[in-house]
């Protein structure tokens, strides 16, 4: 979150200095308006930027803001663009993808940004049931959670839920039967 | 060492937007525990350079750096010692 107020005043106090430190001609040029316009539409990005730092698990290295851009689509849609350190640090953790959320209202705006990895984007279900398919990730968590996943791998997992689901189709199958 | 960390100060109190007084805060207490925000550690930053006639170098923009009153001193003394050279 950022106060739109705090943003205005570091405006008016450090003009371009504050500018240049936190964001790339795209935001600048993104956020051109009235005075108002430009400062909710930077404190919005100033949110999404400190979402971000927060989503990557950021500890001490030095941080260059303009690495983490807000790059608005031709819809109006927003997405992420990582350089530098925090390209870096996305690829350390894993995470493929950010998905970036902003919005503002009563002089405060926020972002809402999720980190995806690979492991959790949605696969085909590989189970019986209704759902349109479960994800990797909750596939995963079923196996976690009851201690069957002794080599933490993904692999072992779909097996074990593999085996759990054949074994509540036999449970089925024999309750119809009975 | 006084001095600088009475300026230091100063510069909190007019920046930073602490939900303390600046003038109570310890050299090494920590300022975000004290309510530093990122947004307001950003403008600390600028008002620094300001009041102190330097400027952070990217390698400096660290959470660790605006940690503390006695981390900025320390910060400042490596700034200053450079354009001394």
């Amino acid at each position: 979150m950022a106060s739109v107020a705090d943003v205005a005043d570091a405006l008016a106090r450090f003009g371009d200095r504050y500018v240049e430190r936190l964001f790339t001609r795209h935001e600048v040029e993104s956020c051109r308006g009235t005075p108002e316009v430009t400062a909710t539409g930077l404190a919005a990005r100033f949110a999404a930027k400190e979402a971000t730092v927060k989503a990557l698990g950021w500890e001490d290295a030095p941080l260059d803001w303009r690495s983490i851009e807000v790059r608005r689509g031709a819809s109006g849609a927003c997405s992420l663009v990582l350089t530098g350190e925090a390209a870096a640090l996305a690829a350390r953790r894993g995470i493929d993808e950010l998905a970036v959320s902003l919005t503002h209202e009563g002089g405060v705006a926020a972002a809402v940004v999720v980190g995806l990895t690979e492991r959790h984007q949605p696969r085909a279900c590989v189970c019986r049931c209704s759902c349109g398919g479960h994800t990797a990730t909750r596939r995963a968590r079923l196996g976690g959670r009851r201690g069957r996943r002794a080599d933490g791998g993904r692999a072992g997992a779909m097996k074990e839920i593999g085996e759990q689901v054949k074994s509540v189709d036999t449970s089925r199958a024999e309750r119809r039967r009975g | 060492m006084a001095e600088t960390d009475d300026q230091i100060r100063q510069v909190l109190r007019e920046h930073a937007k602490l939900p303390v007084d600046a003038g109570s805060i310890g050299a090494e207490t920590d300022l975000y525990a004290a309510g530093l925000t990122s947004h307001a550690s950003v403008n600390l930053m600028l008002a620094l350079e300001d009041a102190f006639d330097v400027e952070f170098p990217q390698s400096m923009l660290r959470k660790q750096t605006f940690q503390s009153i006695g981390s900025i001193r320390e910060a400042l003394d490596s700034l200053v010692r450079t354009v001394a050279r």
